[in-house]
């Protein structure tokens, strides 16, 4: 599964930021609603990556929600408010940038605006 | 809280330092990069050496049309990650297989980012070699596979205007600290221009590749690719080029 390669790779992250010396107490990851993870696979995943790393590390799993602007009108919109085939959800998963050829502004239908929020998986550090 | 490092940067750098990594790249277009990549994945694929090829050039993939496969309509399939599609050999990974042919337009950071979203979500499975086949420019794309360890082979055309583009792109790459850099000239018709200057940065000068007047009939048919003299003269650089 796509979240097993994206699990292991933030738990080698992690492991180099604890082998470079920094102190973690607690890791949040972030899962953008665009990319369409499966929270409870990468919850299992990380669990499992933390526990044969030895990282003795709470873990918190938050949901972050996408959000558009458009750079050409400056209208701002929800992935919600986005009509995405499940075809397109499902390449959108794989690389979130394919959104771009996927969705345009629903103010002016331009291809050119930004990915506010909620892209993907992101991690913050409690030390 | 502080973000943590970028975890799909840090894959993507341990990729480059556990496999091989060349990233074919050129300041200008045109060169012949393409073609190049993937004739050089072909060549290594055919010497028993397991390959992956990557199209990053995200916003105008046409490795696929060298290999004559049709990306656009593969299906994508699961495993850990997404599996390549086998092609000739190679594995080979385009941003069609998600964006199906439809136009993709994108600005600065979100390259680098599809960039590393697609290295670290392909399934490679055991490699030898990777080649990247990357979008003209001194861009992000560039500075990315610079900065995360890539061997970067450069190609130019004999071209005036290739030439002074790809010379000054090398001075970039010495001043920011890029050790291993290949120096490669494409359609050549006269002994190599850049030899001295690649020397003068202490990068490689690999050699030169003739103009093939057979090549472009051979476009999108592998076995065909591989029976050109362009196809031959890769082979002769081939030993040098691993060894950068």
């Amino acid at each position: 599964m796509h979240e097993l390669a994206l699990a292991e790779a933030i738990v080698s992250a992690l492991v180099s930021e604890v082998a470079k010396g920094q102190r973690v107490n607690k890791v949040v990851v972030l899962l953008g609603e665009l990319q369409n993870l499966d929270r409870e696979a990468m919850e299992q995943y990380l669990e499992a990556g933390l526990k044969e790393a030895n990282l003795n590390v709470r873990m918190e799993i938050k949901q972050e929600e996408a959000s558009f602007r458009c750079r050409r009108c400056g209208a701002s919109w929800r992935l919600s408010e986005a009509r995405i085939s499940p075809e397109e959800r499902e390449a959108i998963h794989y690389l979130p940038e394919a959104v771009y050829a996927y969705v345009r502004c629903p103010s002016c239908a331009s291809h050119d605006y930004e990915v506010v929020s909620g892209r993907g998986a992101r991690v913050l550090l409690e030390e | 809280m502080r973000p943590m490092m970028d975890f799909r940067a840090h894959r993507v750098k341990e990729l480059f330092r556990e496999v091989k990594t060349f990233a074919v790249l050129s300041s200008k277009g045109g060169v012949g990069k393409t073609t190049f990549s993937a004739v050089l994945s072909m060549l290594l694929a055919k010497g028993g050496a397991k390959v992956a090829l990557a199209d990053l050039d995200l916003t105008n993939s046409t490795t696929q049309l060298v290999l004559g496969v049709h990306a656009e309509g593969a299906p994508v399939e699961e495993g850990k990650g997404f599996k390549p599609l086998n092609v000739a050999g190679v594995k080979f990974v385009s941003p069609l297989l998600f964006t199906r042919g439809r136009p993709l337009a994108l600005r600065g950071s979100s390259a680098s980012e599809a960039l590393r979203e697609l290295l670290v979500a392909a399934e490679w499975g055991e490699l030898d070699f990777i080649v990247l086949d990357m979008p003209p420019g001194l861009k992000d794309e560039a500075l990315e596979v610079a900065s995360l360890g890539a061997r970067l082979v450069v190609l130019t055309t004999q071209d005036p205007l290739s030439l002074h583009s790809v010379s000054r792109a090398l001075r970039f790459f010495k001043e920011e600290g890029v050790e291993k850099v290949g120096v490669l000239e494409n359609m050549a018709y006269s002994a190599p221009l850049l030899r001295e200057e690649a020397g003068r940065l202490g990068f490689k000068h690999l050699g030169t590749i003739g103009f093939d007047r057979e090549l472009s009939a051979a476009i999108g048919r592998p076995e065909r690719m591989m029976n050109t003299s362009f196809a031959r003269d890769v082979e002769k650089i081939v030993p040098s080029l691993v060894a950068l």
